[in-house]
């Protein structure tokens, strides 16, 4: 049954004491409100971002993922959208599904960068750590697998007689790798190469920050800096590029599309970076 | 931003450290550091080991470091208070300079002198018109401050 034009009116008015309440940190009371509103308006996607953003304030990921869903499943608009997946990301995360968590941070990190969103930094940051701990864990797995494997063929090794390297002592009470070959070794090395956190190329990190680029802006010299550090420069410091010194306002800057999108790439194939990121 | 950046410059630094300086927090304190230069060898500073504080402040990178020398220095740019008559610690400074890039400014004024933009106006005369007592004024400050 659609909701009445005074059920409307009603819920409009339970959602703005939500609001308040919200601004206020009452939380609890916020939900009560949106709570009643949905059950005036059970369709208005905004009422179940907003009880999600409450919830997640008091750390009840159950409630966020089910409010997070219920907005989604409206086909919101791309506000509601931005958020739902931003609640969602958020919600998975925090019960260990980081490959669900990263997708829906991803699709809230486009909305928010397509509507220029100021909550963009916020999901760029928490998809960082989401990318991290899922890197964590799945190198994490590897680590457990190459030594298995290790073992094994060690033992294959030994069966068939080959003359292996001495066993290196235990350490801390841990005992150590398998000595293999040192040909085989190679390999294993190889194989762990990918996992092993290194720097991030400097072309990819801004000189202010000194951090990988979130949103790189490019100035007429053709020099890159992070957005949001480069407006700081020119309030603060003065209004000239920071390397060239050449005079530079706000209005010269232009996005720089085509890096952020390499860095993505290099991202993407070195998921350690992310920490850096976080 | 300030803490991380200046966590990122340690360990630029650590990793890949400039010939002629070091750096490093003090103590517990990351905002204050304390660096050597080791005087430059085509200088009157040659086999010296100067002591410099650097001040971060709290919107570093926004604002220039505060950097004074420790050890006692014979230059027209260092006063007796170790003050440093450097541009860019001053308004000429920008957010890509770093602490390795200004260190690497000091040891470049230790072996060229600014007497033009003098701190201590005597010794830049001196260092104008009798550049062997300069010289030698400075190599007995470096003998008598900045050695053993």
């Amino acid at each position: 049954m659609a909701p009445t034009a005074g059920d409307r009116k009603a819920a409009e008015e339970l959602k703005a004491e939500g609001n308040t309440l919200f601004s206020k940190g009452k939380y609890a009371a916020a939900i009560e409100r949106y709570t009643e509103a949905i059950t005036l308006c059970p369709e208005w996607a905004v009422l179940y971002v907003n009880r999600g953003m409450a919830a997640r304030k008091r750390a009840d990921w159950d409630r966020v993922e089910a409010d997070a869903g219920a907005a989604l499943a409206l086909g919101p608009g791309v506000r509601e959208a931005m958020k739902g997946h931003y609640l969602m990301g958020l919600a998975t995360g925090a019960r260990g599904d980081h490959e669900r968590s990263t997708q829906h941070l991803r699709k809230a990190l486009d909305a928010a960068r397509e509507a220029n969103d100021a909550i963009k930094d916020e999901i760029w940051r928490e998809l960082a750590t989401a990318n991290y701990q899922h890197w964590q864990a799945e190198s994490g797995a590897r680590r457990a697998s190459h030594a298995a494997l290790r073992r094994q063929l060690a033992e294959l090794l030994r069966q068939n007689g080959a003359d292996l390297p001495p066993q290196p002592p235990a350490q801390h009470g841990v005992s150590a790798q398998p000595a293999l070959p040192p040909e085989w070794s190679a390999l294993f090395s190889q194989a762990a190469w990918q996992d092993v956190p290194s720097e991030a190329p400097s072309q990819f990190t801004c000189p202010l920050t000194m951090e990988i680029f979130r949103d790189p802006v490019t100035t007429p010299s053709g020099r890159s800096y992070e957005r949001t550090a480069l407006l700081e420069h020119l309030k603060k410091v003065g209004r000239f590029d920071p390397i060239t010194r050449q005079q530079l306002t706000e209005e010269a800057l232009v996005p720089n599309v085509s890096l952020r999108a390499a860095i993505e790439v290099y991202l993407e194939e070195h998921p350690w970076a992310w920490g850096e990121v976080k | 931003m300030a803490s991380k950046r200046i966590q990122k410059e340690l360990q630029d630094l650590q990793k890949d450290p400039p010939t002629s300086c070091s750096a490093g927090p003090a103590g517990d304190d990351l905002f204050h550091w304390q660096a050597t230069i080791m005087g430059p060898s085509d200088s009157p500073y040659a086999g010296g080991v100067f002591f410099v504080n650097i001040m971060f402040p709290p919107d570093y990178p926004f604002k220039p470091p505060k950097v004074t020398f420790q050890t006692k220095v014979y230059h027209p740019n260092v006063n007796s208070q170790g003050s440093i008559c450097l541009d860019i610690l001053k308004d000429q400074w920008s957010p890509a300079l770093t602490i390795s890039k200004v260190l690497l400014s000091i040891c470049s004024l230790l072996t060229d002198p600014n007497p033009d933009d003098p701190l201590v106006p005597e010794i830049a005369h001196i260092y104008k018109t009798d550049r062997r007592r300069y010289e030698e004024t400075a190599r007995e400050w470096t003998r008598k401050w900045a050695m053993g």
